[in-house]
């Protein structure tokens, strides 16, 4: 089965070459993480093969990622990368008219339909949700929730789009049971010092390396290296 | 033919270090420092240390900068990121390469179990690449259950002893484990950063 990449080289080894097309992965880590890094150089990848690339954002505004990404050497206004800003302070965007965040608890079921839409439409090939964490904070009804998780993953999947959703640590056990796979980013005091672990936990249909392994971000974003060991107790 | 320390008798009793060896100096604060000095003479240029700044300072009015390649513990490489030291020990070192390597700084961040483990991880380092290892080990810093677990990865062992009677203080240094076995103690003198190895101590 062909792989593609996440963008991430070292990831990409601890995955056996990357992650499987078509499917949808979670990406857990708490604050300062680097979920949105990996997030976007996850889509980055796809840009520089040519494939059209949809970013949703739910927290922060596009605006900001935009000059943050450019430091880390990442065009958020490359033609192919198509942003959508769905952060509570933004004007409405044709994708979410309708669907607004103070309205997402009545209209999570409109929401991924609008970006389901958009995916047949656009023929997206990479999709990043980031964070699914500010969604599912506004939905009052567990099994709703489930229900119409589990249909936007199925539609996603349909249509063949590979589909990053990143979740804050503490908010993530329904979509890590419902995802193909899930990607841990750790970090980890040690001596006054914090440092950065990742770590694969699941990974359906594929082999993976079950090591914690060091990651830093760096000026060119995400760096695992993954022959090396953390050396925490 | 193996790796020389440029101590003939030291040489000697230690026999053939083959590439792929890792020789353990357990030693008392910073005796050994000097073996070490004269281990990375012999082999310059094929030479990677990681020192302390110190110490770094010691070896740069001794090495010209391309004899020695220096990395420095806690301004190269951050003394909690180990994985940083594993990362650059395998980037750097190349086959016939010898490395030397100070544990003492490690051990007052990281529990002695943990800098095993980075040992360890060296060690294969140093055996697929079929390099040489020279690591120092202040003895006082683990304890025996720990250290045994050190001695079972080197293939050498040189063993440092300071005895103080009185005011008199006396230095051996043995063979404590290499291909050939191991050795009584002998007089270890330490004039001018000049290693002397003596007679046999009863």
């Amino acid at each position: 089965m062909g792989k593609i990449s996440t963008g991430i080289r070292g990831l990409d080894e601890m995955l056996g070459g990357g992650l499987i097309p078509g499917r949808t992965y979670l990406v857990k880590g708490g604050p300062g993480a680097g979920k949105t890094t990996f997030a976007i150089q996850f889509l980055m990848e796809g840009v520089k093969k040519g494939e059209n690339v949809l970013y949703v954002t739910l927290e922060e505004p596009l605006v900001t990622l935009v000059e943050d990404m450019r430091k880390l050497g990442f065009d958020l206004n490359h033609p192919k990368f198509n942003g959508i800003d769905a952060t509570p302070v933004t004007e409405k965007t044709h994708l979410f008219a309708g669907a607004f965040y103070e309205e997402f608890g009545e209209s999570f079921e409109r929401l991924t339909t609008a970006i389901r839409e958009k995916v047949e439409v656009e023929k997206y090939q990479r999709v990043a949700i980031d964070p699914l964490t500010m969604l599912k904070l506004t939905v009052k009804n567990e099994l709703e929730y489930r229900k119409t998780f589990i249909g936007f993953l199925k539609a996603l999947s349909k249509l063949g789009a590979t589909v990053v959703i990143t979740s804050d640590l503490r908010t993530s056990d329904i979509e890590e049971y419902l995802t193909s796979g899930v990607i841990e980013l750790r970090t980890i005091e040690a001596g006054g010092k914090i440092l950065r672990g990742i770590m694969v936990k699941k990974f359906r249909g594929s082999p993976f390396d079950e090591q914690i392994r060091p990651y830093r971000i760096t000026d060119n974003g995400i760096e695992v290296y993954h022959t090396e060991s953390l050396f925490v107790e | 033919m193996g790796m020389r320390t440029g101590i003939r008798k030291l040489d000697i009793l230690l026999g053939d270090v083959a590439p792929g060896s890792t020789i353990l100096i357990e030693t008392v604060g910073t005796l050994g420092e000097e073996i070490a000095t004269s281990t990375l003479l012999a082999n310059r240029g094929n030479a990677v240390a990681f020192i302390t700044p110190k110490l770094q300072e010691e070896f740069e009015r001794k090495f010209k900068p391309k004899d020695v390649k220096m990395v420095v513990l806690g301004r190269d490489i951050n003394q909690q990121e180990l994985y940083q030291i594993s990362l650059t020990f395998r980037k750097l070192l190349k086959g016939s390469w010898v490395a030397f390597f100070i544990l003492h700084p490690l051990l007052v961040f990281h529990p002695p179990e943990i800098i095993f483990k980075l040992f360890s991880e060296l060690v294969d380092i140093v055996r697929e690449k079929r390099a040489v290892l020279a690591v120092l080990l202040d003895k006082r810093l683990i304890d025996e259950r720990t250290l045994a677990m050190f001695e079972n990865h080197a293939t050498h062992i040189i063993d440092i002893v300071e005895v103080v009677e009185g005011f008199r203080v006396t230095r051996g240094i043995r063979i404590k484990k290499s291909p050939l076995g191991g050795t009584g103690f002998y007089r270890l003198d330490i004039s001018s950063g000049e290693v002397k190895i003596g007679e046999p101590l009863e």
